[in-house]
């Protein structure tokens, strides 16, 4: 959960807590609504068959702890969906595919209104032979997905950074510096003759797999005193996991704005439909909850790499409500036009709180 | 290529229905390599080509449409099982051909190409039951090339298989009845019809559209040259009747009588002014409210400048007599002092003085009555003006608001007279629509019963062409067990 959306929870939390809500008629709805605003974000992590959704989960889950309190919990969603459920509908929505975007794949992409992010899992195996090699190959092909659905989309190798390597398998790590074994194929790899015994050499490939072994065998020859854990945070530096996860966190965030932006809609709905409209309608336009929208859109924008000047100065509040009201403007989606509108509301009232006059 | 086995299983066919044909498929002595997108395809099929001398191999843009090539390898990759997708494609590659090799490629990369090999057997198995007994190879174009060569046995195998023209033709067979039976009655000609129904809906709407978007085109131009219109009449008043002040601020005492003329003369013009730029700007709403559909008339309502009287400068005599009494007095003491003074400086000069002092007194007296007279004249003609022009202002205002009505009356008359005309072309459109709507659904309950009848018949080819399939490939696993 961001920061801001945490300030924002409590401020509906004590909006939820006064004793009116608990008197009215249809006061529960807002209890529910005030209830469910404090769920963990839905990451739906979706795949077809045999991509690598669940590594990817694992690797996530190990790179991207989630936040003290209601986090987000990242859900496995194979693709296509079993016709008989209704579809599952997330906060962010993660597709992960290999190889090559299927038209499964693009339905999901296009039905999707979440905040998305386009993994190409299995990139170490990329145009294997080709000259540039697999991971250039991966990139290019990542760019070029991301050309043509707008979605964010990078290479990732989801099954390094679950590796656990010991000191037996650097060994034979090492032993294959010297001597190299045939790496023409899988099978080739396992049946040479190699004095690394077999049950190793088939370890090595059932969780490294042949390109990142390369590299691991690389790192050795350069530094030969390399040990386990700095050859594993060597390799998981290669998996592109970093990467990946600053999009999530990005989309994550995006995911938190959406949610706060989602409850203050339905509040003002049940607001419409007579329960309470004043309370509500004062309390959605209050400077508390202006401010904490406020807060929310800065954390989504920060996570998405815009700097927000943040000073207290009055005349930075004007300023800053100048520059995001030009931003909003701009060309920009739904979801940043938004964003700006509520920094430009949330900066408005600080300043005139500040003592900003007109 | 047309042998005797493909005579004698179009005659299955046409001895049923002689309608049902021709097949329309050619068969070409080729395999075809294909495969879904990145699976290596091309690589794959570049590769077949120095293994397999004498065999064409081609890919799927070398096909002309309507060619079947006599066997098909169909490439998926070693990463993941197929999708549905993937199985459509396999369909459509082998929809003519029933020779079909199904490989999975990039096998020297994928450690569990084995079970993604086993998992697509049965999902395309389970898609369609004809792929149930097809052989699955594993293959990679690099290093060794593992499965190449085991490929290119399977391939020449295949072709050497007998009966395979005569089983692919059957294919291509149930291919084309079975897509006879699936094409829904109204495929051709609904979107037909629906094209027509949009169509004759958007005729509609953007006739009604179109007619709400003059009369309130209508209503806004009116009321903005209403406003405009009044606007500059009263301005134009105005500053004509600033002038004229200004001009009797500066009047000479010959100038007053011809004051009255000059007045009307600029009245006259005002009114002109006035009704030139009036007719101008209704006639160019005039012409953008009807899109020039009529043509401009001119109004009967001409401006006429209201009658002024002459100014009333002439009525004064009570003021003239007593300004006369003052300026005799005023002259008598300025006579009277002059002598005083002259006496009092040079005693002897005083009839003299008396004598400068009588003719300085009369100077001053004419000049002061004259003088007083002009200033009253002023007086009242500046308020003469102001009456004359407010009585302008207000007949321009009348007149103005006058034709901006009767502009209006007449729009609307022509408004309902354009709507009677869009209204016509509408209905003349819209019955064109639907003659056309009610043949195409003639057309297709024709073509509907027309497939009813044939529909017995397709059904009879098609399970007599099942049957003579299943026979053949039942003798050719015997064959091969």
């Amino acid at each position: 959960m961001t920061r801001g959306f945490e300030v924002f929870r409590a401020t509906l939390d004590r909006f939820a807590t006064r004793p009116e809500i608990r008197q009215v008629h249809g006061g529960q709805r807002i209890h529910d609504l005030v209830v469910r605003a404090g769920d963990p974000l839905r990451v739906a992590v979706r795949g077809r068959a045999g991509v690598g959704v669940t590594s990817v989960i694992g690797a996530l889950g190990r790179t991207l702890p989630a936040e003290d309190g209601p986090g987000h919990a990242l859900i496995e969603v194979p693709i296509p969906e079993d016709e008989a459920a209704d579809p599952f509908v997330a906060d962010v929505d993660i597709v992960v595919f290999a190889e090559a975007l299927k038209p499964e794949d693009r339905v999901v992409l296009e039905a999707s209104t979440a905040p998305k992010v386009l993994i190409l899992n299995k990139a170490d195996l990329t145009d294997p032979g080709g000259a540039r090699g697999p991971w250039s190959a991966a990139v290019s092909c990542c760019a070029q997905y991301r050309a043509e659905t707008r979605v964010p989309t990078l290479p990732l190798s989801a099954h390094v950074p679950l590796v656990s390597l010991d000191d037996g398998m650097v060994e034979a790590l090492k032993l294959m510096v010297e001597n190299p074994a045939d790496t023409s194929s899988v099978d080739a790899f396992v049946t040479c003759t190699h004095e690394v015994p077999v049950a190793m050499r088939q370890r090595i490939l059932h969780e490294l797999d042949l390109y990142p072994m390369g590299c691991a065998i690389g790192a050795l020859r350069q530094v030969p005193t390399l040990a386990a854990p700095g050859l594993s945070s060597l390799l998981r530096d290669l998996s592109g996991i970093d990467a990946v996860v600053n999009v999530i966190r990005t989309a994550i965030a995006q995911g938190w704005y959406r949610r706060m932006r989602a409850v203050l809609s339905d509040l003002r709905k049940i607001g419409a439909t007579g329960v309470l409209p004043m309370q509500i309608d004062s309390f959605v336009n209050s400077d508390d909850v202006v401010v904490a929208a406020m807060q929310c859109a800065v954390d989504a924008a920060t996570a998405a790499g815009i700097a927000v000047e943040l000073s207290d100065h009055p005349e930075d509040h004007r300023y800053r409500a100048e520059h995001w009201q030009r931003f909003a403007a701009g060309p920009v989606n739904a979801t940043y036009a938004a964003m700006g509108a509520d920094i430009v509301r949330g900066s408005l009232r600080l300043w005139r709180r500040a003592g900003g006059r007109a | 290529m047309n042998t005797s086995a493909d005579r004698r299983v179009d005659e299955l066919v046409l001895t049923v229905d002689p309608g049902l044909g021709p097949l329309g498929v050619e068969l070409h002595d080729a395999v075809m390599v294909t495969g879904s997108w990145l699976a290596g395809a091309s690589t794959l099929a570049a590769e077949l080509k120095p293994r397999m001398s004498g065999v064409r191999i081609v890919e799927p843009e070398d096909l002309r449409h309507g060619q079947a090539p006599v066997a098909v390898v169909f490439v998926c990759s070693g990463t993941a099982p197929l999708t549905p997708s993937d199985c459509g494609l396999i369909q459509l590659a082998a929809a003519n051909t029933d020779a079909l090799i199904a490989v999975v490629s990039k096998i020297d990369v994928h450690q569990s190409w084995r079970e993604v090999m086993e998992r697509n057997r049965e999902i395309l198995a389970q898609h369609d039951s004809r792929f149930s007994g097809i052989s699955w190879l594993g293959v990679s174009t690099r290093g060794a090339a593992p499965g190449l060569d085991e490929l290119a046995r399977a391939v020449r195998k295949v072709r050497e298989e007998p009966a395979l023209n005569e089983r692919n033709r059957l294919r291509a067979w149930i291919t084309r009845l079975q897509g006879m039976l699936n094409v829904p009655p109204e495929a051709c000609e609904g979107a037909r019809a629906d094209e027509l129904r949009n169509q004759r809906q958007a005729a509609v709407r953007r006739t009604r559209s179109g007619k709400s978007e003059r009369t309130l085109a209508l209503r806004n131009r009116i009321a903005q040259a209403r406003m405009t219109l009044l606007y500059f009449s009263r301005k134009r008043v105005g500053s004509v009747g600033g002038e004229l002040r200004e001009d009797i601020a500066e009047l000479k005492r010959r100038d007053v009588a011809g004051f009255g003329d000059r007045v009307r003369s600029r009245m006259a013009e005002v009114v002109a002014e006035v009704e030139q730029g009036t007719e101008e700007h209704l006639a160019e709403i005039s012409a953008e409210v009807t899109q020039r559909w009529v043509a401009p008339r001119h109004s009967s309502n001409r401006p006429v400048p209201p009658e002024a009287g002459d100014p009333p400068v002439r009525s004064r005599h009570l003021e003239t007599r007593m300004m006369a009494l003052f300026g005799v007095f005023f002259g008598l003491g300025a006579a009277l002092t002059v002598s005083r003074l002259v006496a009092y400086a040079r005693p002897g000069l005083a009839p003299v003085g008396l004598a400068v002092g009588l003719v300085a007194g009369a100077v001053i007296a004419v000049w002061l009555v004259a003088v007083r007279g002009l200033l009253h004249d002023r007086t009242v003609l500046d308020r003469w003006l102001g009456d004359t022009m407010g009585e302008l202002r207000a007949y321009l205002e009348q007149w103005v608001a006058a034709r901006v009505l009767e502009m209006e009356t007449r729009l609307n008359a022509d408004l309902v007279e354009i709507d009677e005309r869009e209204n016509d072309k509408l209905a003349a459109r819209v019955g064109q629509i639907d003659s056309e709507l009610r043949e195409a659904a003639m057309n297709t309950a024709r073509a509907t019963a027309l497939r009813n009848r044939d529909l017995p018949s397709v059904h009879k080819a098609l399970t007599k062409v099942a049957e003579r399939l299943d026979v053949l490939v039942g003798s050719d696993e015997n064959m091969t067990s």
